[in-house]
């Protein structure tokens, strides 16, 4: 009786113990997370509720903010405008990626030699930094020096402006960021094919059909889930994409290269209109959460879209 | 049939190759760019071959960029990486452990909360985390870069897989034998889980390497600058030097290149995996 009463003392003890530890194993990660995406992220509705620059005091003006933002030109005509170049730059950046990163999957799945050689030097962009890339299409892109139009030029096609013309630019910065990410689909695609059942291709190659009948009536349904996904994570990195517009084309010529992402920036760090921009920020995720919620409907699967770190987009 | 195989093998070869070629090619000219001759950059047809003139990289490391030595840069981004790879390691690990092995009140409710933050994209958290650090005159630092990444809900959710693969029997056995939980999680659960983790490590180096938003905004002074911050100030310093800019582009990304080419079975499987961000 005792015995069994020291035992269930004991082991009430160690309960306990485990409690504490596990505490003490989340707090860090906890606390880090609390301050740097819990709270911000309830802070910045706040914050769009204010006319406020940083420095200097808060005035609370409600929803004036969304109201510019959406309604009250001037300021809704550029978020209108920006909004317009986000979905050309969305409507041209996904499905280019895609198709793209689909075909090299596919030819990528065939039982060739040298294939880990070909996926390293399709992927290997997506690794590296952006601005460091960015310089050197910069210098591709060059209207009089660049390497492209001397290509056209050889090939006796007229040249391009490229970044400082319209609406070049965004095609311009459409082929650098279908350049750097394009490696990532490719893998994910191929991860999606060598998921599909091999034996069903095979079985409806002996059936006699074609290379294309056994793509279209076959691998295209089953790989549906990995397309979408695909196009979900796709979508919304280019509603997010700002980095090369800043380092390539700085939103111009004449705004054609502003996107909500780089409004976004330009608002909130170069003219410190925090209340406002903050507003914008609320706006983008809005979007984006609608997006991720369709997602999360069709599929039930995650996206990860906001991990590693901020500077990357 | 088979004639018909082989040819539709050539197409395939001929269009990989073509995609590699121009895939790579941008590296290719970011180093003949760097290793011409300044007259060279502007001839017609282009110079497809490099002059080899080591000199350019000789200025491009003399030229100090806003008064600080490109050292100071490589050292910032390399300690910023290396803080953020080990502070996000340990913590999020610490978590995932938690998560996978004991039992504490609110665990699932909790667990739900970080997977929800998955949801949050940086740009909300750029304005009201700028505050954050001005208030806390962490504005022009090391850990203004380092913290605010110190925890990552993909890696508690990473190791969380790992660790829920320990067998049950090894973590009652060391229960068992008086073996402290803390113990357990550094002696016997962690060094099992290394390949996740070094996977894990990998992408929060390479991400904080690549980092250039956060740091663009918080970090003003060159002293405390990184390497893609400071090239960004470079190309406003040297704009038609284009054979400067490309030397200081291969120095920023040559050591990315290097890590991804030793270790990437370690990268490509991570992703195919499904498990890496995007």
């Amino acid at each position: 009786m005792e015995e069994a009463q020291v035992l269930a003392g004991l082991k009430r003890k160690r309960t306990i113990l485990e409690y504490i530890t596990s505490y003490g194993f989340i707090t860090p990660a906890l606390i880090i997370l609390g301050v740097f995406a819990i709270f911000p992220t309830i802070y910045v509705f706040y914050l769009s509720l204010f006319d406020w620059s940083m420095i200097g005091g808060k005035t609370f003006i409600g929803l004036q903010n969304y109201i510019n933002l959406l309604i009250k030109p001037p300021k809704s005509t550029d978020f209108w405008h920006a909004a317009i170049v986000t979905l050309e730059y969305v409507a041209l950046n996904v499905p280019i990626s895609m198709a793209l990163s689909l075909f090299l999957a596919t030819l990528l799945m065939k039982p060739i030699k040298f294939r880990s050689f070909f996926r390293l030097g399709i992927f290997v962009a997506y690794v590296t930094p952006l601005v460091a890339t960015s310089i050197v299409w910069e210098w591709i892109f060059h209207p009089d020096y660049g390497i492209l139009n001397s290509i056209l030029k050889m090939l006796h096609l007229p040249p391009s402006p490229w970044l400082n013309g319209f609406p070049s630019a965004l095609f311009a910065i459409v082929i650098y960021n279908v350049w750097h990410e394009l490696g990532y689909s490719t893998i994910l695609f191929m991860a999606g094919l060598t998921a599909v059942s091999k034996e069903l291709q095979e079985a409806a190659e002996i059936d006699g059909a074609n290379q294309w009948g056994v793509f279209r009536h076959v691998t295209w349904p089953l790989l549906s889930p990995t397309t979408f996904y695909i196009f979900i994570i796709s979508l919304i990195s280019s509603f997010r994409m700002f980095t090369p517009v800043l380092v390539l084309t700085q939103g111009g010529p004449y705004n054609s290269t502003t996107t909500i992402g780089y409004m976004l920036y330009r608002e909130a760090f170069q003219y410190w209109h925090s209340g406002f921009a903050s507003a914008i920020a609320v706006v983008l995720f809005g979007i984006i959460f609608t997006i991720t919620l369709i997602q999360f409907r069709v599929t039930g699967r995650r996206v990860f879209y906001s991990e590693g770190s901020e500077g990357e987009s | 049939m088979k004639t018909n195989l082989k040819k539709s093998y050539f197409f395939t070869y001929l269009i990989l190759a073509i995609a590699t070629i121009i895939m790579v090619f941008p590296f290719y000219w970011m180093i003949v760019t760097s290793l011409s001759k300044p007259e060279n950059l502007f001839a017609y047809p282009p110079k497809l071959l490099p002059d080899f003139q080591w000199k350019n990289y000789v200025d491009m490391w003399n030229s100090n960029p806003q008064g600080v030595p490109w050292t100071r840069y490589i050292f910032n981004t390399l300690f910023v990486a290396l803080s953020t790879t080990l502070l996000s390691l340990f913590n999020s690990s610490l978590a995932g452990f938690a998560f996978a092995k004991l039992k504490f009140p609110w665990k699932n409710q909790i667990f739900m909360i970080i997977l929800g933050i998955m949801m949050i994209p940086g740009e909300l958290l750029l304005i009201p985390n700028y505050l954050t650090l001005f208030r806390l005159h962490w504005l022009n630092s090391y850990q203004a870069l380092i913290l605010p990444f110190g925890a990552s809900v993909f890696g508690i959710f990473l190791t969380r897989q790992a660790f829920k693969q320990l067998p049950n029997e090894l973590w009652e056995a060391a229960q068992i034998d008086g073996c402290s939980i803390a113990r357990f999680y550094f002696n016997i659960a962690l060094p099992i889980i290394r390949p996740t983790l070094f996977a894990f490590a990998l992408f929060v180096f390479l991400g904080s390497w690549n980092a250039f938003m956060w740091p663009l905004i918080v970090n003003t002074d060159p002293r405390f600058m990184t390497l893609e911050v400071a090239l960004y100030s470079f190309i406003g310093a040297e704009s038609t030097n284009w054979q400067l800019l490309a030397a200081a582009a291969t120095m920023a990304t040559a050591p990315v290149l290097i890590l991804f080419l030793i270790f990437q079975t370690q990268f490509i499987e991570g992703i195919s995996r499904g498990a890496i961000k995007g």
